[in-house]
């Protein structure tokens, strides 16, 4: 019997290989198939005269401007601010979320004072602080960090609650059972089985960094890519516009796969569907 | 040596679904291998919780006497699902409950695994187990800190009939080796005559003992011994309810 399952469980793990290798070597160029159509619709439009070059501009325009900026140095200096605050406000804001989310998810008691108030602010809006962030912070780097940090804190802070919360209660009964001391309860039994959700968190906040980086830039500008969006749009430059969204898109798209993949790596315990 | 249990006036119930447990008294002797049957959610389950200390009785008391009285890992469980902590290795989820004090950890789980033949899933994850291997996994974590009191809550109810005939053989095999103190609840009648030194029939809600029976074959038994038959045709005297038990899909 023991060899039997020996095979079995080999050709489990095999199979899962060849999917994910089938996975893997197909999806890149799929994935591009989309993309490459809008690209060549944009094209013909621009070359038909379908699209109006003056709003749309073309695929060849947005391609010098993009070479011009990054040989200027313009967008990896702006790109630089953006990315800067980002994690500065990513840093500040997942730590407090999972700590606070974490402790308010473990003890009822903290829970009960804590989360009505959290909830409430949780309510405003991300865009409602900026006035009040530029009253009390100014108008340099300071209300833009907390504006991401705020964005990013409410995201990891729920994700990270609704992840404890998670925990199959019969695995925390076996702990119980087994008088496992808390501190090896919290870091084997109720970290691990809250990690899935803390990074469904950590790509939404992610997602949402760009989002309040690029906002706040374009509000109160001295630098960063929402800076250079701002100028496009002043200058009457769809060129430039265009290009940086595609910049963002790339950015977001890279944040998020680099965080899929720490997610895949730090989770390679998980069986659920991962799709037909 | 070795610890009894002793359930002294036990009455447990729960909002919602009455008493499951009315004066219920019965001692358990040291290093004894009893088994519990009764009908479906008849209070065996409870029994388990309660010596567990999961639970807390609503009257009575259990009591432990012997060398693991007081002792915070007297008592180690097999749960009717293998509740294997899913990001653990085999070789994790076993090292997990050991005393660290105990010394020589490694060596402690690789002679766990060998004992339930798992050494060469020792990195695995559980997600790559069979059932089978799975029950055996948390058995070994069962036995991790050579319990004094071994409570096994129907351990092999989700697994084939031939994978739960070997698993069987494993556990005599292991109480054998260390014959703890050992309380299994258990479904399969033919189960509990094959492992058990005594097997105690209980009753629909509230749970109270209809019936005790002394298996006095020696270990390892022969599965077609008639004398065990004639001791399973008691114990569904005893049980009474096993036809309309059946009728509410239990052993399905």
């Amino acid at each position: 019997m023991a060899t039997r399952q020996v095979i079995v469980a080999a050709a489990t793990v095999e199979s899962q290989k060849v999917n994910r290798r089938r996975r893997q070597s197909k999806s890149p160029l799929m994935g591009l198939l989309l993309p490459a159509i809008l690209l060549l619709l944009w094209w013909l439009g621009a070359v038909t005269g379908v699209l109006d070059v003056a709003f749309f501009s073309t695929p060849s325009a947005v391609l010098r401007t993009l070479g011009n900026l990054i040989f200027s140095g313009a967008l990896i200096f702006d790109f630089w601010s953006s990315l800067q605050r980002i994690l500065t406000g990513a840093a500040i804001g997942f730590g407090a979320g999972l700590v606070l989310g974490g402790i308010t998810g473990y003890v009822r008691q903290v829970e009960r004072v804590l989360d009505p108030t959290i909830q409430a602010l949780r309510a405003v809006p991300a865009i409602a602080w900026i006035p009040f962030l530029i009253l009390t912070l100014g108008i340099d780097n300071a209300p833009k960090i907390a504006l991401i940090a705020i964005a990013i804190f409410f995201i990891t802070y729920v994700n990270t609650f609704s992840g404890v919360r998670s925990v199959d209660q019969k695995l925390i009964e076996l702990a119980q059972a087994y008088r496992l001391s808390r501190s090896l309860v919290l870091r084997h039994v109720i970290m691990p089985a809250a990690l899935p959700q803390i990074f469904v968190g950590l790509r939404l906040a992610a997602a949402i960094g760009w989002i309040a980086a690029v906002f706040s830039e374009i509000l109160v500008g001295n630098n960063g890519l929402g800076e250079l969006l701002n100028d496009g749009r002043s200058q009457g430059r769809p060129d430039q516009t265009i290009a940086l969204m595609i910049v963002l898109a790339l950015a977001g798209k890279c944040s998020d796969n680099l965080i899929r993949l720490l997610e895949r790596h730090s989770t390679p315990w998980r069986a659920t569907f991962e799709g037909v | 040596m070795g610890t009894t249990l002793i359930f002294e006036h036990v009455s447990k119930g729960f909002p919602g679904c009455g008493p499951v447990l009315d004066n219920f008294g019965v001692t358990v002797p040291s290093g004894s291998f009893v088994s519990l049957v009764g009908p479906t959610a008849c209070g065996k389950s409870t029994l388990l919780r309660l010596i567990l200390g999961l639970d807390q009785p609503d009257a009575g008391q259990i009591r432990f006497e012997g060398d693991g009285a007081g002792r915070a890992d007297v008592c180690a469980i097999a749960f009717q699902e293998p509740r294997l902590l899913p990001w653990l290795t085999v070789h994790d989820n076993v090292g997990l409950v050991l005393d660290r004090r105990s010394g020589d950890c490694a060596g402690r789980i690789k002679a766990l695994l060998d004992l339930v033949g798992l050494a060469e899933f020792r990195d695995a994850f559980p997600k790559v187990l069979s059932g089978g291997m799975a029950q055996r996994a948390s058995l070994a974590r069962a036995l991790a800190n050579e319990p004094d009191v071994l409570l096994l809550d129907e351990p092999f109810s989700a697994v084939d009939a031939l994978t739960r005939m070997r698993l069987q053989d494993a556990l005599i095999r292991i109480y054998m080796a260390r014959p703890q103190t050992t309380i299994m609840v258990t479904h399969d009648i033919d189960e509990a005559l094959f492992t058990s030194q005594q097997v105690i029939v209980l009753s629909t809600r509230p749970a109270h003992i209809v019936d005790i029976v002394d298996v006095k074959a020696g270990y390892p038994r022969d599965r077609t011994d008639s004398n065990l038959f004639s001791m399973k045709a008691r114990i569904l005297r005893g049980l009474g309810v096993v036809a309309l038990d059946h009728q509410d899909g239990d052993g399905i």
